[in-house]
């Protein structure tokens, strides 16, 4: 079978690069002709259009599909043909993509994935119509029915609120600000410059009024002038979250999640109508986000990472949008009992508290040493070195307090053949569940300050198409080891007799683990 | 398999590959000594010093850290010269196996072992040929049926 023709527009792209001939050309023409010149070759620019479209033609033309309960067969290739097959078993998500602007088509996008291929696409992307790609849906969740034994059933619909909050938890405002900004100058292009001037310059002073009526506003609060350039810095990341927060909440609205048997389904989204089919078993790991804010408040969002979800900026990771603990818990358990947290089995020591906050100690000292150095040197710029001083020592004393929360959360358990890490990645704190199958590599690593006292980092990279690391600090040696079975008969310790400069930095670390000893002996007495 | 530890030719390879490396800043060195300048004393004195670094320290302490073994569950690799490290690669996540030789561990008779798994890979060097096709039909062994390895 074809697919829909409307993948000769969506193949046209791979061919693009023959327009490098006629830009080329008319580069040569320019230099050594003139218009007249270019006029009469431009007979090869036609050719070269015509033969853009014939390609992307002949590729729809030579693509072909056929799906049945064994799995998808399909070619793809004008001269060098490939015939390939993937098997049912072997399709992770099956996912079915309606933006708006095909409804009017009744034209829907196929992402088929597996495993193996290119991290960053799908294996198998197909432009069908909706009664073809529901066929295909329902032949897929059929064959898996099959091999399925009958167990788990559910189904959770998060409030409206849940899904607000997760949008405006998960929104960027450097994204925002990209579409606004890309926004006004492709308007600009379209609709005259003048549209885009008119636009620029009610930023202008929109940021002017803010800068002079802050202020005021504020009754004295705030009581530092505003500089103009800081008012629209500002208002550029507002305006820039509240569109990403928009474009999110579009994304994720009407978000369903159902589980039957082995098989998760995933759907939502008002702009981009999203359904995802997909095998628990394929589930890399189940991510329980919080930042800094929903941590204080106890709140919950429960995420899923898995072969061919997350490929596209707009996919639907959530499962649990925004829940309180209780409730997260209790739908985690229905959705997917078998990704349940356990409590922490091994965790950092009491000193390792300088190891989680070194990384924002820096920023979070320096930044108000050299602010207050910038007003000493520079007194005239005073008001927006104030300015931005503050406004860059907020993220920093931020990822502290992450850092913070961190040290007191972090740590590993393992509940049959399933781990539990908890650890933290800039702003965002995790808490991941994953089998011990899913397990890529596990990296234990031991720094020559963490000898003396037998600690290590984790790292465990899941399997996934791309690399995921998990990265847990300073816990017990032997611990580890044992936890995640990579015990045999060696251990740094027993390495073998230890070279000339080794056993002058082990009487070294002697010496101050003594002296240390003795300290602390001084002090309890 | 119990632990083992790589041939102890990678040791020779490893500072003969730092030997090659090293002709190009001796060759800078020895051009613009006529015209000696401090820039190049310094630099000179550094290349040289991380030159002895590594072929004193470095590589001797690396090929002493370095071991591998398989358990029931997974493939271990202890390294790491600053670091010491534990590599387990749980062997239901290895994908395949390459084994990869340089002319230099041609001459001496070694190879590497290259682990590919979904989302990472890990790397041995310094086997011996025999050593590394017993590792590799380990890892990746072959069914009488030519079908998958049951979960």
């Amino acid at each position: 079978m074809r697919t829909h023709p409307i993948s000769i527009a969506a193949f046209l792209y791979r061919f693009l690069f023959l327009l490098l001939i006629p830009v080329g050309r008319g580069f040569i023409t320019a230099l050594t002709g003139g218009l007249l010149a270019w006029l009469r070759g431009a007979w090869i620019d036609l050719i070269v259009v015509a033969v853009i479209l014939a390609l992307a033609y002949a590729k729809w033309d030579q693509f072909k599909y056929h799906m049945d309960s064994s799995g998808i067969y399909f070619t793809i290739g004008i001269f060098f043909k490939r015939n390939s097959f993937i098997p049912m078993q072997k399709i992770s998500t099956f996912s079915i993509l309606r933006p708006f602007w095909f409804k009017p088509f009744h034209l829907v996008k196929v992402r088929i994935d597996t495993i193996a291929g290119d991290p960053g696409k799908a294996d198998l992307s197909l432009y069908l119509r909706a009664d073809e790609a529901g066929r295909l849906m329902r032949l897929h969740g059929a064959a898996h029915e099959q091999q399925a034994s009958p167990g788990i059933s559910a189904e959770y619909r998060p409030p409206v609120l849940g899904v607000v909050f997760l949008s405006l938890f998960t929104s960027n405002s450097f994204l925002g600000i990209v579409f606004v900004a890309t926004f006004i100058s492709q308007a600009g292009q379209i609709l005259g410059e003048q549209l885009s001037e008119l636009l620029f310059a009610t930023f202008q002073e929109l940021a002017r009024q803010i800068a002079i009526s802050l202020p005021l506003l504020t009754a004295g609060f705030l009581a530092i002038r505003l500089p103009p350039i800081a008012a629209g810095v500002a208002i550029a990341l507002l305006g820039g979250w509240l569109v990403a927060f928009l474009l999110n909440l579009l994304q994720t609205k009407n978000l369903r999640v159902q589980r039957k048997n082995d098989r998760l389904r995933i759907s939502g989204g008002i702009l981009v109508e999203k359904d995802y089919s997909l095998r628990t078993g394929d589930i890399s790991f189940v991510d329980i986000r919080q930042s800094l804010v929903t941590r204080t408040l106890r709140l919950y969002s429960v995420f899923v990472n898995a072969i061919g979800i997350g490929k596209d900026k707009s996919d639907i990771a959530a499962i649990i949008p925004f829940s309180t603990k209780s409730r997260a818990m209790r739908q985690l358990g229905l959705l997917l009992p078998e990704y349940c947290s356990t409590p922490r089995q091994l965790r950092p020591n009491g000193g390792a508290i300088f190891k989680f906050i070194i990384d924002p100690l820096w920023p979070c000292l320096l930044i108000p040493a050299a602010t207050f150095l910038g007003i000493w040197l520079l007194p005239n710029w005073a008001e927006i070195l104030r300015f931005a001083g503050f406004m860059l020592s907020l993220p920093a004393f931020w990822f502290l307090g992450v850092r913070l929360m961190d040290f007191f959360s972090s740590g590993v358990s393992r509940s049959g053949k399933h781990y539990t890490l908890r650890y933290s990645n800039l702003y965002y704190l995790h808490t991941v569940v994953f089998s011990y199958d899913k397990i890529a590599l596990v990296n234990i690593r031991q720094s020559i300050l963490q000898r003396g006292d037998n600690k290590c980092d984790l790292v465990v990279s899941t399997r996934a198409e791309g690399r995921m690391r998990h990265h847990i600090r300073n816990i017990g040696w032997d611990e580890t080891v044992a936890l995640f079975e990579a015990q045999d008969a060696w251990a740094p310790a027993d390495a073998g007799i230890p070279n000339w400069y080794e056993r002058i930095f082990q009487r070294a670390l002697a010496v101050w683990n003594r002296r240390t000893a003795g300290r602390k002996d001084g002090s309890k007495r | 398999m119990t632990l083992q530890k790589p041939d102890l030719h990678v040791l020779t390879v490893w500072r003969l590959r730092l030997l090659l490396v090293a002709i190009l800043p001796s060759f800078l060195s020895a051009y613009f000594a006529p015209h000696i300048g401090l820039v190049w004393w310094v630099f000179t004195a550094a290349w040289i010093f991380a030159f002895l670094g590594f072929y004193i320290f470095y590589y001797p302490i690396k090929y002493r850290k370095l071991a591998y073994s398989v358990n029931e569950k997974c493939l271990l690799i202890h390294c790491g010269v600053i670091y010491t490290r534990v590599k387990a690669i749980p062997l239901t996540s290895v994908q395949y196996v390459s084994i990869a030789t340089t002319p230099l561990q041609r001459l001496f008779g070694i190879c590497s072992l290259i682990v590919f798994t979904a989302g990472s890979n890990a790397y041995i060097p310094g086997l011996a040929p025999d050593k590394a096709d017993e590792l590799r039909d380990l890892l990746t062994p072959v069914l009488p049926d030519g079908g998958e390895e049951p979960a």
